[in-house]
C-alpha cells in the first residue's frame, strides 16, 4: 500500500509539473501557425488554377472555443471550383490522440485532415495496461514526437494516416466533391 | 451482506467496427439524399437555396455524429460492466477483481462506472492516469449528450465521434477486459 500510495503521489507531481510547464498562449499560436501552414500547402497546390481563375479560395474568420484557451478567431476556407464549395473548417487543437484536426466537407463527403506525429500511419495512443501483482504486456517502445505533420485520415473503422501531399489533397478533394 | 441476482448477458453489446460502418452508411445516405439530384429533391426542398439545403444537411450529420457517439460510448460502458461482472462470477484473485467483488457485495451491478469501475482501475492497474481522465471526460460528454445539452459543458478537451472512436479502439485493444471479444 505505501508503494502505491508513493506511486499516486509520484505520479501526482508529475502532472502537476507538466501542468505548470503547460503555456496556453504558445499552444493557441502554434495551432495558429499550423492551420496557415496547411493552408499555405493547398494555395500551393491549387496555385496554377487559382492564376487561371478556375478556383477560387475564401477565408472566412471563424469564432472558436476550447477550455484551455477560451474564445479565439481562426480562418476557415471555401474552395469554390465550379457550383462546388469545398469547406476546411478547423475543429481544434485538444483532441484525442492527434494535435490538431482539419475537416474538409464537399456535398459528398467529408476527409478530416490529423495534425500528428510525422512517424505514425495510424492512431497510436501508448497504453500497457496490466493489472496490479501481474506480468505486464511486452513493452513497445512509444515513437518520440520528433516533428508534427499533416495526414489525411481514413474514416472509422480501422483508421490509417496518408501523407498530405498534392496527389492526395487532389483526390480527398474530389472524393469530397463527386463521390 | 446483500446478495445480488446474477445479470444474465444478452449477447448484443454494440461492436466498434459495426457502429461506424453503420455510421458511414447513414453519413453516405444523407449526403444522397440531399443532393439537388436526388429523386425527392425536388419536393422536399422545393423553395431553399443550395445554402440552405447545405445547413440543414450539415445540422444532420452533426446529430447523427453525436448518435453515433453515444453508441460508441454505450459499447464502452457496456464493457467495463461486463467486465466487472465476469470478475465477480469468475472470482479471479488478482487485486481488481478483489476490489470490484468488494464493490459488488455492497453495491450489485448498480455500481458507478465513473466513481467505482474507472477509480478500482486506476487504483489496482497500471493504467494512466491520463486515459482515466480521457474516459471521465468521455462520459461527462456523454451525460451532456444524453440530458439533453442544455448546458455548456467543460470537458477539458473536444470529444466528438472520430476521437471517441480512437478512444475505444485503443482501450479495447490494450484493457484486459473479462468477457469482452474485439
Amino acid at each position: 500500500m505505501t508503494n502505491k500510495l508513493f506511486d499516486n503521489f509520484v505520479n501526482e507531481q508529475t502532472k502537476v509539473a507538466k501542468e505548470e510547464h503547460f503555456d496556453k498562449n504558445k499552444e493557441l499560436a502554434q495551432w495558429l501557425e499550423y492551420v496557415r501552414t496547411f493552408y499555405e500547402s493547398i494555395e500551393h497546390f491549387l496555385d496554377r488554377y487559382i492564376k487561371e481563375k478556375t478556383v477560387k479560395l475564401e477565408y472566412k474568420k471563424q469564432p472558436m472555443h476550447e477550455d484551455f484557451s477560451g474564445p479565439y478567431e481562426i480562418d476557415a476556407l471555401t474552395v469554390v471550383v465550379g457550383a462546388n464549395r469545398i469547406q476546411f473548417k478547423p475543429i481544434g487543437t485538444m483532441l484525442i490522440g492527434a494535435k490538431g484536426r482539419i475537416d474538409m466537407t464537399g456535398p459528398r463527403g467529408m476527409v478530416r485532415f490529423l495534425l500528428v506525429n510525422k512517424e505514425l500511419s495510424a492512431p497510436k495512443i501508448s497504453v500497457r495496461v496490466w493489472i496490479d501483482g501481474q506480468e505486464p504486456p511486452p513493452e513497445e517502445q512509444p515513437k518520440p514526437v520528433v516533428e508534427w505533420a499533416w495526414k489525411i485520415s481514413t474514416p472509422p473503422p480501422r483508421i490509417k494516416y496518408t501523407e498530405f501531399g498534392e496527389e492526395s489533397f487532389y483526390t480527398a478533394m474530389m472524393e469530397v466533391a463527386n463521390g | 451482506m446483500a446478495s445480488f441476482a446474477r445479470v444474465t448477458f444478452s449477447d448484443e453489446n454494440l461492436d466498434l467496427a459495426e457502429i461506424s460502418q453503420h455510421h458511414n452508411d447513414i453519413d453516405a445516405s444523407v449526403r444522397s439524399y440531399f443532393l439537388p439530384s436526388s429523386s425527392s429533391a425536388s419536393v422536399r426542398f422545393a423553395g431553399y437555396s443550395s445554402q440552405e439545403i447545405e445547413l440543414e444537411m450539415v445540422a444532420l450529420l452533426l446529430q447523427h455524429e453525436r448518435n453515433t457517439s453515444l453508441n460508441i460510448l454505450a459499447a464502452l460502458e457496456a464493457a467495463f460492466r461486463v467486465d466487472f461482472l465476469q470478475r465477480c462470477y469468475r472470482k479471479r484473485k488478482d487485486k481488481l477483481s478483489k476490489a470490484l467483488r468488494h464493490m459488488h457485495s455492497e453495491k450489485g451491478s448498480r455500481v458507478s462506472l465513473e466513481d467505482d469501475i474507472l477509480q478500482a482501475w486506476k487504483d489496482y492497474t497500471s493504467v494512466s492516469a491520463q486515459i482515466i481522465s480521457d474516459i471521465r471526460g468521455a462520459f461527462k460528454y456523454r451525460h451532456w449528450l444524453a440530458h439533453g445539452r442544455y448546458w455548456e459543458p467543460k470537458l477539458g478537451q473536444k470529444y466528438d465521434y472520430h476521437g471517441l472512436y480512437i478512444l475505444a479502439e485503443t482501450i479495447f485493444e490494450n484493457f484486459p477486459l473479462e468477457g469482452v471479444s474485439v
